[in-house]
């Protein structure tokens, strides 16, 4: 009896921290989603049912296509840095010189704030003196073409390529470290068995990093999808609403626009978009693995 | 020979690859800080100059001479995101010992703490700044930290409950057995052999928070900004000033890189073994 009080008090701290700081607000969040509450009226909010849920979804607040981005976005950033973070660990899984200073070198990124990875951009890729603008059209003029990183036709791929540099790192630091507890005897005896670096890789490898693979893709999916910084920073949402995600959309319904009802009405339709088919993504696998 | 040559030859290609591929993942970062000590007039040059007179001017403007509070937005950053740091292992050192050796809440409850990382931080914005107004924690340091470790509980939370996992149970069964109650096992046991994973944990904690922008931008108006937040405006606030910005921001990513240099093996120890499971 003794021991289930004290690890309930043990248990104390966070819980608090989680009913003020996590339950409470979420009420609160939806409270202001079924009222009118604006700058004006902040103390005084009138309720108006799901109004604000169907204003949300009117075209023209632009909600659903900060939405559509946001899934676009986050596919095109799963996928390439996936594919990025894989290669760049089947690179490191083996010993050369300088392997312990190439690793915090690739490291680097993954610690330097997203938000600072915008500004960063806007430095390099700015149309006065951008470097990388610079060398860019040094190789474009070849093609006649002059290429503005920033602009309507290039923004999204330098996002993209911002983002990559900024969280690559994150999917190579978990396959590297994985890879390194697959035992090199499955590895060897393959290869005293003839087996090419395509097989090995396909019948040893792969499978064995498959599981923490579709983890990895699932929170750098719903990372991607909630970007805010890098996005802030880099373009403001811009050039028009081109790079609007979900969250800058919201950020713009609250506390640009002050119309605090219709933010969170419009937050919570997002975050429900995003969680179903995610949660049935999880679920499925899960299944499919436990098997 | 034949299969020796073979070696060379791939190490030369792999050096090649990881070259080019530091290049291309360095190179956003290198600029910047190249553009911190170079002069206006290098700042202009077409093409862009790699070789030039390293001057200290703009940090100088920036930080001291201009009148722009960069100072105060940079001990603003460290105020918050070390008082964060100790927010967060005061609220989750116990909790996560009551989880690791109890199972308190069973697989539900870490699960949850898990499923706060899906949720987008612009969700909690909102009340945030009507709640922490009226609390009078907005721009403050405390309301800051206070959302940093909210934001970072899901990532540090995992990472310390693997820890004391790691601890072999049979130490504190023989201090109990000596006759220590649960809080001294804590206290003579547990809490020493855990401080290397709290010194990882904080490390991470201390970096993410650094690094944070939306709930520093939300939150603070005045008082608290930090040096993320103050850069960020400095676009906005006054005009194409490119030495200046590209200072601040070196300034902003440079106590994150040296963490992370000094201490890459600590880092990389805690992100791997909690987060992910």
């Amino acid at each position: 009896m003794m021991r289930f009080h004290v690890k309930h008090l043990l248990a104390l701290p966070t819980m608090l921290f989680l009913l003020v700081f996590v339950i409470f607000p979420t009420v609160y969040l939806w409270y202001l989603a079924f009222n009118k509450v604006t700058f004006v009226n902040i103390d005084h909010p009138v309720f108006c049912g799901i109004q604000n849920f169907i204003d949300a979804l009117n075209p023209t607040i632009g909600l659903l296509k900060s939405l559509s981005f946001s899934f676009k976005f986050a596919f095109v950033a799963v996928a390439v840095q996936l594919t990025l973070g894989l290669l760049l660990a089947l690179l490191f899984n083996r010993e050369f010189k300088g392997k312990g200073v190439f690793l915090t070198l690739f490291l680097l990124p993954m610690l330097t704030s997203s938000a600072m990875f915008g500004v960063i951009g806007r430095l390099l890729f700015n149309a006065e003196i951008g470097t990388a603008t610079y060398f860019i059209n040094s190789i474009a003029k070849i093609f006649n073409m002059y290429i503005l990183p920033l602009g309507k036709d290039w923004a999204f791929t330098t996002l993209i390529y911002l983002d990559t540099v900024n969280w690559t790192p994150f999917i190579f630091l978990f396959l590297y470290t994985d890879l390194r507890s697959l035992p090199k005897e499955y590895i060897e005896a393959a290869q005293i068995d003839g087996a090419s670096g395509w097989a090995i890789f396909r019948h040893i490898i792969f499978p064995y990093l498959k599981p923490l693979l579709g983890i990895l893709a699932v929170i750098r999916f719903a990372d991607a999808f909630k970007t805010f910084d890098i996005i802030y920073t880099l373009t403001g949402g811009g050039p028009g609403d081109l790079t609007t995600s979900y969250s800058i959309k919201v950020y713009e319904l609250v506390f640009v626009k002050g119309n605090f009802g219709l933010g969170a009405a419009a937050s919570l339709l997002g975050f429900f978009i995003l969680a179903i088919p995610l949660s049935l993504v999880i679920i499925y696998t899960r299944r499919r693995w436990s098997k | 020979m034949n299969k020796r040559a073979r070696d060379i030859l791939f190490s030369i290609v792999l050096w090649i690859i990881l070259v080019v591929g530091v290049l291309v993942f360095l190179f956003p970062l290198v600029n910047t800080i190249l553009l911190a000590f170079k002069s206006d007039v290098d700042i202009a040059s077409v093409p862009p100059k790699f070789i030039f007179k390293p001057v200290l001017d703009h940090f100088q403007k920036a930080f001291v001479t201009g009148g722009y509070q960069f100072d105060r937005y940079f001990v603003n950053s460290f105020l918050i995101a070390s008082l964060s740091t100790l927010i967060m292992l005061g609220v989750s050192i116990f909790t996560a010992y009551a989880v690791s050796r109890y199972n308190v809440g069973g697989q539900g409850f870490m699960l949850q703490i898990i499923a706060l990382r899906f949720f987008p931080p612009i969700l909690f914005t909102i009340p945030f700044y009507i709640l922490f107004s009226a609390m009078g924690l907005r721009d403050t340091i405390v309301g800051i930290a206070i959302a940093h470790t909210l934001i970072n509980l899901p990532i540090v939370f995992p990472i310390l409950v693997s820890f004391i996992d790691e601890i072999p149970r049979e130490l504190e069964e023989a201090a109990i057995i000596d006759g220590c109650g649960t809080l001294g096992v804590l206290r003579h046991v547990v809490l020493p052999l855990l401080l290397p994973g709290i010194v990882a944990v904080s490390f991470i904690n201390f970096i993410f928070s650094w690094n944070e922008y939306l709930m520093a931008l939300i939150l603070s108006s005045v008082n608290a900004t930090p040096i993320t937040v103050g850069a960020g405006l400095f676009i906005r606030s006054f005009g194409v000033q490119y030495g200046e910005l590209a200072a601040v921001t070196t300034a902003a990513i440079l106590p994150p890189i040296i963490i992370v240099i000094l201490f890459r093996d600590y880092i990389i120890r805690g992100l791997t073994m909690g987060t992910i499971k």
